[in-house]
C-alpha cells in the first residue's frame, strides 16, 4: 500500500516535471491594444526618439553672455520680472536706421514765402535723347550698305 | 551684319517713339492754347457787351477754376502773347502760363504769380531785364508793368511773397537752356505803372 503510495507520489512527481514546459497561452488580466493602436505608439516613439531635442545647456550659456556683456558695459541686467519681450540688443533704431534725404517742396498754391511752382520739364531731354537714338540707329541700319559699296569698289 | 541692322532699326524706332511722344504733348499744349484764347476772346466779348462793374469786381473777387483762362500775358520785348490758365500742374503748363492759386489775379492788390515752362511759353524770359515792360489783360482791366528786379533761386528756395501793393511775379526753370531738370529758378518781379479797361 505504501509502496503503491510512493509510486503513485513518484509518478505525479514525474509527470510536474516532464510536463512542465512553457506554456503555450495564458490568461492574464491584461488586454493587449488592438493592431492600429500598436502602430499608432510606435509611429510616436519613433517620433519622439527622431525629433531635435532642444540643448538647454547652450540657451542657459547663451543667457548667462548676455547678462555678462551686459553687466560688463555698465547695462543694468534685465530681469525676468522687468523684461517685458525679448529685444535683440543689436538692431539699430529705426530713426537713425536711414537718413532721410531732404524732400524739395514746390507750391501748388500760393502762401507768403512760397517757392516757386514745379516748371521743370523733361521734354527737352526727351527731344535730345529722341534725337541721339534716331541718329545711331540710322547709322547703324545704314553701314551694312556702305560696307557693301566699299566691296563692290 | 543682320543683328547690326536690327539694333539700329531697333533703335531709330525707340527714337521715333521719344520725338513723336514729346511732338505729341507740345502740339496737345498748343491746341489747348488755342482754345483756350477762343474761350477767353467769347469771355471778353460777352463782359464787354453786357456786364457792370460792379458785377465785374465780383468776378475778379471769385476763384476761377483749375484750367480756366484767367487772364493775358504780353510781353512784346520777346514776341509773347499768350492767355494764362489757372493752375501750375502739368496739363495747365503743358498749356499756358500758370497762374498759381491763391494768388490774386494780375492788377489786384498783392502778388500776381505766373509760371511757364522755359521750354515753350517763357523760352525767352532770360532776355527779359529791368526795365522792361509786361501787359497783362484780366476782366477787362489792362495794366502795365515794369520789371524791377531779376532773381536766381534754388529750387524749393523760399521766392514768392505777400505784397501790400499790386505785383506781378514771373518764374520759370534756370538756366533756361539746360539738359535733364533745371536746380534753380528764374524770378522775376514787376510793379504796376499804368492800368485802364480795355
Amino acid at each position: 500500500m505504501n509502496s503503491r503510495f510512493s509510486l503513485a507520489a513518484a509518478a505525479l512527481g514525474a509527470m510536474m516535471v516532464v510536463g512542465a514546459v512553457p506554456a503555450r497561452g495564458q490568461i492574464t488580466s491584461v488586454i493587449a491594444p488592438p493592431k492600429q493602436a500598436t502602430k499608432a505608439a510606435e509611429r510616436e516613439q519613433r517620433a519622439q526618439a527622431h525629433a531635435p531635442k532642444r540643448d538647454t545647456a547652450v540657451a542657459v550659456r547663451m543667457n548667462n553672455m548676455r547678462a555678462w556683456v551686459d553687466s560688463a558695459s555698465g547695462v543694468a541686467v534685465r530681469t525676468a520680472s522687468t523684461a517685458a519681450a525679448p529685444r535683440d540688443t543689436t538692431a539699430v533704431p529705426a530713426t537713425t536706421a536711414r537718413p532721410v534725404a531732404p524732400v524739395v517742396k514746390e507750391a501748388t498754391t500760393f502762401h507768403d514765402g512760397a517757392p516757386a511752382p514745379a516748371t521743370a520739364s523733361p521734354l527737352p531731354a526727351t527731344v535730345i535723347a529722341g534725337v541721339l537714338l534716331l541718329l545711331a540707329g540710322v547709322a547703324l541700319a545704314r553701314a551694312p550698305a556702305s560696307d557693301r559699296a566699299r566691296v563692290r569698289r | 551684319m543682320r543683328l547690326r541692322r536690327a539694333a539700329g532699326v531697333a533703335l531709330a524706332a525707340a527714337g521715333a517713339i521719344l520725338l513723336i511722344g514729346a511732338g505729341a504733348t507740345y502740339a496737345r499744349g498748343a491746341l489747348r492754347q488755342d482754345a483756350l484764347r477762343a474761350e477767353w476772346d467769347a469771355g471778353e466779348a460777352h463782359r464787354a457787351v453786357g456786364e457792370l462793374a460792379a458785377s465785374l469786381d465780383r468776378e475778379v473777387a471769385s476763384t476761377p477754376s483749375i484750367g480756366a483762362p484767367v487772364g493775358r500775358l504780353i510781353i512784346s520785348r520777346i514776341a509773347l502773347d499768350e492767355i494764362i490758365v489757372e493752375g501750375v500742374g502739368d496739363a495747365e503748363l503743358n498749356a499756358g502760363p500758370g497762374h498759381l492759386p491763391g494768388s490774386v489775379l494780375p492788377g489786384a492788390v498783392g502778388n500776381a504769380v505766373v509760371s511757364a515752362h522755359r521750354d515753350r511759353h517763357f523760352h525767352g524770359l532770360d532776355a527779359i531785364a529791368v526795365g522792361d515792360t509786361v501787359v497783362t489783360e484780366s476782366h477787362r482791366r489792362r495794366v502795365t508793368w515794369v520789371i524791377i528786379e531779376r532773381r536766381i533761386v534754388e529750387r524749393g528756395a523760399p521766392a514768392l511773397f505777400a505784397t501790400t501793393d499790386a505785383r506781378l511775379t514771373l518764374t520759370t526753370c534756370w538756366p533756361v537752356r539746360y539738359t535733364g531738370p533745371a536746380p534753380d529758378r528764374l524770378i522775376l518781379g514787376a510793379r504796376k505803372v499804368l492800368e485802364r479797361g480795355t
